[in-house]
């Protein structure tokens, strides 16, 4: 038999399978994304304490089958439940869309405990009630990196020129980062250099510290929209998809 | 479908689309159904025309029923005071099974799932807001499952009900979380409503 294998995750998926298994997705810490069948997960005396619930998490005990077929969760207790996202749709829909890019921008066997240990540190602050739209654009910020398409602000992307240090600058976002004034089309989207440094600055926060980030309202719209732009291009998804998360209002 | 006649091709075409249906089982069952009695095949297509023809959605509780409004909002024994909130369906007919709960319902028809695409507009809920407003309901039980789901749905209805100043309850937290209501038993879902608890005003 397969050994048992340990580590952490959360839940970010489940399908009921039959009338007492699911499929579940976990994000993990070593292994990353994870998909697994809970056998009695949905009885109510089961290995697993039940159905498993969204963003569930805890030590997981699992067996690991071969690539392309489903493992097994043997053991599952879950140690944080995250009961604040319960309280009010803004955070639950955050938690929600974390779950989304994390199910579409990471795969199986893509693991990373750093980017683990950052979402588990915003369902913390979502769950105790830090402001839903500023820690989502944090995660967003830190995802891209993990993504490997870093908004970059500094430099031109096409001349490596500096940038003025005020007003508008073209951006395109295919090439991920902003143009000087030489190399800017003159048809391309503008965005103030001041909103460049908003996205930095999220990129570099702290799950903790998502919170007490305030943006100016005048750059606000430029960084959400930067942000979405860049998100929709890294993980070629419609906008619609991102958009309908951004429905509920948080400001 | 290559290889079969069109007929058996077509039948097995409409097989694979039911859930937990693949391409093996509906072989088998068209094969079987093929073996059947006419009687008992026709017997099958008449019930599932009559399920499509004699089903609607009852307009008060959106409840499936049969007759508009259903058996349960045309009954003057129930508590017309009481309205308990479920899912779907299936909820309120473990609710009915379990037998102790004696008022009316309101079936939202879904929960709040953003990654599934279903939102507060989705559901029933502003009909709910609306049969609150109307008077003459002095409580509404959020019976929801108790997962994260069920709970931001219920947390979000509380919100809206908030200024219709009655009292909203949720059942006891005997439903062990992350369970759903139909399939827990009897005795768990007649002790959660006995023991439900009021949602404070402005806590949603
Ligand atoms: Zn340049
Ligand atoms: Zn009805």
């Amino acid at each position: 038999m397969a050994p048992l294998r340990k580590t952490q995750g959360f839940c970010i998926r489940r399908v009921d399978f039959s009338e007492t298994s699911q499929v579940v997705t976990f994000y993990t810490r070593s292994e990353g994304l994870m998909r697994l069948v809970a056998k009695g997960s949905r009885r109510k005396k089961s290995a697993t304490q039940g159905r498993i619930d969204l963003f569930a998490c805890g030590e997981m005990v699992y067996i690991q089958k071969r690539p392309g077929t489903l493992n097994i969760l043997a053991e599952f207790k879950p140690e944080e439940l995250f009961d604040g996202l319960r309280h009010s749709l803004q955070q639950a829909y955050s938690a929600f869309y974390i779950a989304a890019l994390l199910d579409r921008g990471t795969h199986e066997g893509q693991a990373s405990a750093a980017c683990y240990d950052f979402c588990v540190g915003m369902l913390e602050t979502l769950a105790s009630g830090a402001r839903a739209d500023v820690s989502r654009m944090v995660f967003e910020a830190h995802f891209l990196d993990e993504l490997g398409v870093v908004p970059q602000v500094g430099r031109c992307v096409e001349c490596s020129g500096a940038l003025p240090g005020r007003g508008m600058v073209g951006y395109v976002v295919a090439r991920g980062g902003p143009l000087c004034r030489e190399c800017a089309p003159d048809d391309a989207w503008r965005v103030p250099v001041g909103a460049l440094g908003v996205v930095e600055g999220l990129r570099r926060a702290s799950p903790a510290a998502a919170g007490r980030i305030s943006i100016a309202p005048k750059l606000r719209p430029f960084v959400r929209d930067i942000l979405t732009r860049c998100m929709g291009h890294a993980l070629e998804l419609e906008p619609k998809m991102l958009q309908y998360l951004q429905e509920v209002r948080c400001d | 479908m290559s290889g079969y006649t069109k007929s058996l091709g077509n039948l097995m075409e409409e097989l694979v689309k039911l859930p937990g249906v693949g391409k093996r089982s509906a072989e088998r069952l068209a094969f079987h159904l093929l073996r059947v009695s006419t009687e008992d095949a026709m017997a099958l297509a008449r019930a599932i025309r009559d399920l499509k023809k004699n089903t609607r959605l009852c307009s008060k509780c959106f409840n499936i029923a049969e007759s508009d409004p259903c058996g349960i909002c045309s009954d003057s024994r129930r508590d017309r005071t009481i309205l308990c909130v479920v899912e779907q369906t299936r909820d309120v007919i473990a609710i009915e099974e379990a037998g102790t709960y004696s008022g009316l319902y309101h079936v939202l028809q879904g929960r709040i799932a953003p990654l599934e695409g279903i939102t507060p507009e989705s559901l029933t809920i502003s009909q709910l807001v609306d049969r609150v407003k109307v008077g003459g309901i002095k409580e509404v039980i959020l019976a929801t499952n108790p997962d994260m789901e069920g709970d931001v749905t219920a947390n979000y209805i509380a919100e809206q009900l908030g200024p219709a100043g009655v009292r909203v309850t949720r059942p006891a937290r005997g439903l062990p979380a992350g369970s759903q209501v139909e399939y827990v038993g009897k005795k768990i879902i007649s002790d959660a409503f006995e023991g439900r608890q009021q949602i404070p005003p402005g806590s949603g």
